[in-house]
């Protein structure tokens, strides 16, 4: 069977787990999900293309990496927090100007000046004429528009109320009726020139400000990551996924680079050969549970843990709802003869021996 | 996972991740405890719900916990005899009074009431009616119980908007849009549910808290965290070391390849441990002589550092005790403690070999022919350590060269040094160590 393997390295990777969030914890080795995503993406694909996959590797190390996480709230707060000015207010990123600083855990105010460092004086002096702005509109809207709108609701109903006893087909009906739109286009007229000045005096600019809280996380990182995968799809998806191997930058988070050793297109074999009865897998791998029911794979000491990974998703109510795939977590395992749906791929080494790879595909 | 099914049992509960690994073994202890029935099969457990009651719920982790509520600690003085009933009097008093005792819950319970001797019923009735505020409140606070482990506010309620448990809880309405797609807090995926409410009851009752996920069946995985025979005992306070180092003794709580998960009481989040092959057969390795010496306290400068959890951190990870040895050496003093560490380390570096006995036969013979020159030993041994602590292994191997030169010794891992130093460094330390002046350990036999 016709398969690509992958063999790649990375100096470090953190695959996460799913909602840890002060230690991000990390799997062993990267889940399906993962490496498809970075794939799709690595060749621009823009929907789904369906493929099954094993994979296995090895660590060095799992190590605890302290960093600090910036974390911006929903809202604005007033008391508490960083107060800070975003370069580009549509997007998220450590490009910002601190305004001024909460030096204690409650009763601050950003706004009154209370118990703040302030970082950048023409900045918070903006802040709170933005604010102080904001106070005008809302009185504004308070005392004047409000008064206008009960006027124009009194004619309206007036209106109304001249144009029931009215004959549809009058000229008064027209009269009244032309009135009516008169003063609905007036209505929405200074409903519109209100929002448009508060738009571009206030909400335009407050957006760039926002409320920062900055703590200690931590990412658990796995060091000299070396991973072996194969990938089972259409021969059209195989050959695009190997012209575009070196676009796959990285495996978990961004910073997670991939050093490519191979990519090949290889053949995959069930057979043993030079009379060999059984093989040993070398690597640490995510064994589909099932073969390992039907004693496909056979383990050294039943032993491993079990996780149900991510693989392929769809979208159901805004959320990922991710089709999940029971696999063991282990190293000492093998196969033999009579194993069925399991593959043995033969590498050649570069120093001339060969390495033999048990190929799951999940 | 859970999973609402139709038959005898109306729940099933898969072990899909370590949160729901753990609340399978709590809920287990629960059915158990409570004499419930129950289906439990290799990778499913499936019990009736309606079974779970708030009530029936503190009344297991009274009995579960019984040794950190308060209330019971009263319960067993008003029904122990004792020779003194002033003694009784007193330590009742202990926990009921605001002088002595901490304890908020049971002051607020008991304001304004002392026990005198003759008041048992009026104090047991005041307990029976407050039973399960009092279990709720302490199991809801304590450092080392619900506390540790989930979001204090979360205890018996129904699905929150996000996961409870330490590490993984956040105040959505406040930064729910930092952690969502496009600061779109409806693409948020979160699980939670009342059932991880027994994930304390899967930890182990030590002040660092393990969680051994060994799922492959859910009878493998009961059984490791039963704790039996740890909890509160002598061997319960080196959970460790039982852990990872008493394989040998057939104390079998983990293989290699499984997942554990660990807390701590000063942090707020849960971390993995994972054992593999290698580190296990390195654990096996280990004797109970170095174990010993790596459990004793160990100063440095004012600091007492946990040498132990550093050397089990450091086997799991494959990551050489170069750093640990470096920071003795420059201590002095500790030679002791470090021709274990190096024992230890030459695991990690390559399993036992007898170039290690050749660095000792070495330095020890340097030392013999430099007898009536201690002080000439002293400085060459302070030269090494300055050398190798600074990474600066050609100083080293030009040290070794004069020291040979000078006491006419044949240094034969000198050889080794020079071609790989990286590769040899635990023989430059065991000869470094070796050179150095001994002073006894307290007890060790010659």
């Amino acid at each position: 069977m016709k398969a690509l393997r992958i063999v790649l390295t990375q100096n470090k990777a953190h695959y996460r787990k799913e909602e840890s969030i002060t230690n991000k914890m990390t799997y062993p080795l990267p889940p399906f999900s993962t490496v498809i995503g970075a794939l799709h993406n690595a060749c621009k694909f823009k929907e789904y293309h369906p493929m099954d996959l094993s994979i296995q590797g090895t660590y060095s190390s799992l190590m605890k990496q302290p960093y600090t996480d910036y974390c911006f709230l929903n809202s604005i707060m007033d008391d508490r927090g960083i107060l800070v000015k975003m370069k580009n207010n549509n997007l998220i990123s450590v490009a910002f100007d601190k305004v001024a600083v909460a030096k204690k855990g409650m009763g601050n105010s950003f706004r009154k000046g209370i118990t703040i460092e302030i970082k950048n004086q023409d900045l918070m002096d903006e802040y709170r004429g933005l604010k102080d702005l904001n106070d005008e509109i809302s009185n504004f809207k308070r005392t004047r528009i409000d008064r206008l709108k009960k006027i124009f609701k009194v004619r309206k109903k007036t209106l109304l109320t001249k144009k029931k006893s009215m004959d549809k087909k009058s000229l008064g009906f027209k009269m009244v009726t032309l009135r009516e739109k008169e003063i609905k286009r007036k209505e929405k007229q200074i409903n519109e020139r209100v929002k448009e000045f508060e738009y571009n005096n206030y909400t335009k600019e407050i957006s760039k400000y926002n409320s920062l809280t900055t703590s200690l996380k931590y990412y658990e990182i796995l060091h000299n990551v070396n991973l072996i995968i194969h990938i089972k799809t259409d021969d059209e998806t195989l050959k695009i996924i190997k012209e575009n191997i070196y676009n796959l930058k990285s495996i978990g988070r961004s910073e997670d680079f991939v050093d490519i050793e191979q990519c090949e297109i290889v053949e995959l074999t069930q057979k043993f050969e030079n009379d060999l009865e059984y093989l040993i897998g070398e690597n640490s791998a995510y064994l589909d549970h099932e073969r390992i029911k039907e004693e496909d794979i056979i383990l050294k000491n039943k032993n491993g843990t079990k996780y149900f990974l991510n693989k392929d998703y769809e979208i159901v109510e805004n959320k990922r709802v991710f089709n999940k795939k029971v696999v063991i977590y282990t190293s000492g395992y093998s196969i033999d003869d009579k194993s069925e749906g399991i593959y043995i791929d033969t590498r050649e080494k570069e120093n001339g021996g060969t390495e033999n790879y048990i190929v799951n595909f999940i | 996972m859970k999973e609402i099914i139709e038959g005898e049992f109306n729940t099933r509960l898969y072990p899909s991740d370590w949160r729901w690994s753990a609340a399978i073994v709590g809920v287990s202890k629960y059915l158990k405890g409570c004499d419930l029935g129950y289906n439990q099969t290799d990778d499913y457990l499936e019990f009736n719900i309606e079974e779970i009651t708030d009530e029936k719920y503190l009344i297991f982790t009274e009995g579960y916990f019984r040794d950190s509520m308060h209330h019971k600690k009263v319960e067993d003085l008003l029904e122990t005899t004792w020779s003194e009933e002033d003694q009784r009097i007193e330590k009742v008093n202990e926990k009921l009074s605001k002088n002595t005792s901490t304890n908020t819950i049971m002051l607020k319970t008991f304001k304004g009431i002392e026990y005198n001797g003759q008041n048992n019923m009026d104090i047991k009735e005041i307990i029976d009616r407050n039973r399960l505020k009092l279990i709720n409140d302490t199991f809801k606070g304590g450092r080392s119980l619900y506390y540790n482990f989930c979001n204090e506010n979360s205890l018996l309620k129904e699905d929150r908007n996000s996961c409870r448990i330490r590490g993984y809880s956040l105040d959505m309405s406040k930064k729910g849009k930092s952690v969502s797609y496009m600061r779109d807090t409806s693409t948020f995926v979160y699980s939670d549910d009342k059932l991880f409410d027994f994930i304390p009851f899967a930890f182990s009752k030590t002040r660092e808290a393990f969680f051994i996920n060994n799922n492959f069946t859910l009878e493998q995985l009961i059984k490791t965290n039963s704790w039996d025979s740890h909890d509160r005992t002598e061997a319960g306070k080196n959970m460790r070391s039982n852990l990872f180092y008493r394989v040998k003794e057939g104390v079998n709580f983990i293989d290699y390849d499984v997942e554990i998960i660990y807390k701590e009481r000063e942090k707020d989040y849960f971390e993995t441990i994972y054992v593999r092959e290698k580190a296990r057969k390195v654990f096996d390795k280990i004797n109970d002589k170095q174990l010993k010496a790596l459990r004793k306290p160990c100063k440095i400068k004012n600091d007492f550092i946990k040498i132990e959890k550093i050397v089990t951190d450091n086997i799991l990870n494959e990551v050489k005790l170069d750093d640990l040895i470096d920071m003795l050496l420059k201590e002095g003093n500790k030679s002791y403690l470090i021709s274990h560490l190096i024992k230890i380390n030459e695991l990690i570096y390559r399993g036992v070999t007898d170039k290690q006995k050749t660095a000792y036969a070495s330095a020890v013979q340097i030392r013999k022919a430099l007898k009536n020159n201690p002080n000439k030993v002293r400085a060459y041994e302070q030269r090494l350590i300055r050398a190798i602590t600074l990474k600066d292994y050609d100083g080293v191997c030009e040290i070794l060269l004069y020291l040979s030169i000078y006491t006419q010794v044949s240094i034969e891992v000198a050889i080794d040094l020079f071609e790989n130093f990286e590769d040899n460094k635990n023989l430059a330390y065991t000869f470094i160590n070796t050179l150095g002046e001994k002073k006894k350990f307290k007890g060790e036999q010659k």
